[in-house]
């Protein structure tokens, strides 16, 4: 039954992605803004960290148009809304444009002559709360009691969860490309803290998610025999992660001048493989009661 | 509003497959596709007893089932767009192609595995009970293909009259997720819904 599994993953391959990459970037621009919101900053750093709230927007953009290639007509995709509140899908692609528009606009406005930053700073307000919304959208996507083996609790809390283990080190990445040395003080050491946490109580959820797949059947197969090598995956997303968690910890905690950019690319991209992993095996699980894979 | 729906004789149905064949022949169906499936199960097994004789429990039977055209179908309840519809006229749920976007939900929600994406087409297909048909007064092409006549269809009082009981026997889900009209008359041999012997042994074949 493993290949029907494998089958239903590759052919989801772009929604693998998407929810590999938007979450973690909704947190790191969430964070950022947070950053912009209560630090002292001087006009320099500001305009540097707005700068390069980029790197997080690109690569939720990327991940949003990664999701619409699996649309088989793109053309009707406006209709979209008119499911808003009725249909979780809706909702999803609804706080995605929501939280983009926010951040998009930001991002835009912040290379004005003279930026009004009160005005700023509410929107920074908008653009954590939509980011809040956009990742309980996608949490929530597939939340319909037919499809069993995703209409748990674990699977809403692993999406927060990957979130808040990737969110944090692409941050850290994007403060990095700024020059916004304070990561390596007490800011990068919460960072990583947050990240670390994450990680544990991920690998922990995503390790209780495995012991109830056996439970979840129906008249073809289980969601364990969909999946026979969710263990493995878990244990490669939690040893990735704290490889990742190494290195930002030398780049943290180490004395010394500044960095290069190379290892925090890498620490990302270890991390992100993790998240891509689980959420791979997580499309292989889909199954609904009946007769449905 | 009329509700239609389909009725399914258990102890008719030889498993022939021709509900099915009929159904690709009518709606042109490519290799991949197929409204209507006809499911296999089997069970038991052949051992020799204590006294060397051989005995045993095994049995076997077919369902030939299609859309169920439900009163809460998960399809159009997850659908984003409202393409997936059900028709206030007919109780029929069909796709309105001009609003599809193809993203795949009703196919992954759908317990009885009835819409699908055709990729080539850019939206989902299914079953629609051959709605032109029973515009026209005719049962819709599987039902009338049936050589053994299992299948019927008509309005659900009509259907529900026929004797059988609302879609409750393995390897279909329990009736109360989406409320099918879908009416069954079991053989001797099938299964309770849930049971651990009603698994369908053909995927290859209906999947």
């Amino acid at each position: 039954m493993i290949a029907w599994g494998f089958q239903t993953a590759v052919g989801e391959i772009t929604l693998v992605t998407f929810t590999t990459l938007a979450p973690s970037s909704v947190m790191a621009l969430m964070v950022m803004s947070g950053i912009l919101l209560f630090a002292h900053l001087s006009n320099e750093e500001r305009m540097r960290i707005n700068t390069f709230m980029i790197i997080p927007l690109v690569l939720s953009m990327i991940g949003l148009v990664a999701s619409a290639t699996h649309l088989g007509n793109p053309d009707n995709a406006l209709y979209v809304f008119t499911g808003v509140g009725r249909s979780p899908l809706s909702n999803e692609v609804f706080s995605a444009v929501v939280f983009l528009a926010f951040s998009g606009i930001y991002w835009l406005y912040s290379f004005s002559e003279n930026p009004n930053l009160p005005f700023q700073k509410v929107w920074l307000t908008c653009i954590i709360i939509s980011g809040a919304g956009f990742i309980t959208g996608i949490a929530f996507a597939y939340s319909e009691s037919t499809i069993v083996s995703w209409y748990s609790a674990y699977v809403p809390v692993n999406l927060w969860l990957n979130a808040l283990v990737g969110g944090p080190t692409l941050a850290l990445l994007s403060f990095q490309v700024a020059r916004y040395d304070r990561i390596r003080g007490l800011l990068g050491k919460v960072l990583c803290a947050i990240s670390g946490v994450a990680i544990i109580l991920n690998t922990i959820s995503f390790a209780l998610q495995d012991s109830t797949l056996p439970s979840m059947e129906n008249s073809f197969t289980t969601a364990a025999e969909l999946v026979p090598y969710y263990g493995v995956g878990v244990g490669a997303f939690a040893i990735l992660g704290l490889c990742s968690l190494t290195i930002w910890g030398r780049l943290v905690w180490g004395k010394g001048r500044r960095q290069g950019i190379v290892p925090g690319i890498v620490a990302n991209i270890l991390v992100f493989t993790g998240i891509f992993v689980m959420r791979f095996l997580f499309y292989m699980m889909h199954m609904t009661t009946g007769v449905g894979i | 509003m009329v509700q239609y729906a389909f009725y399914f004789d258990g102890t008719r149905c030889t498993g022939c497959k021709t509900c099915e064949l009929a159904c690709k022949d009518y709606k042109d169906l490519d290799v991949g596709f197929a409204y209507r499936k006809v499911y296999e199960v089997t069970y038991g097994d052949t051992q020799k007893d204590s006294n060397g004789c051989v005995v045993s429990t095994c049995g076997g039977y077919t369902v030939s089932m299609a859309c169920n055209h439900c009163y809460e179908p998960a399809c159009t309840k997850v659908c984003p767009t409202g393409a997936m519809h059900k028709d206030g006229e007919t109780g029929l749920v069909s796709v309105n192609v001009d609003r599809c976007v193809g993203c795949g939900y009703c196919h992954m929600a759908c317990p009885y595995d009835a819409p699908k994406v055709d990729r080539a087409k850019g939206h989902s297909v299914k079953c629609d009970g051959c709605v032109e048909r029973v515009t026209n007064g005719e049962k819709p092409v599987c039902v009338e293909a049936c050589p053994a006549r299992a299948l019927d269809f008509g309005t659900v009082d009509q259907i529900a009259a026929l004797g059988g009981t609302q879609a409750n026997i393995a390897p279909l889900p329990v009736p109360t997720y989406t409320d099918p009209n879908f009416y069954i008359k079991p053989s001797d041999d099938a299964q309770p819904v849930g049971s651990a012997d009603g698994k369908a042994v053909n995927p290859l074949e209906v999947l």
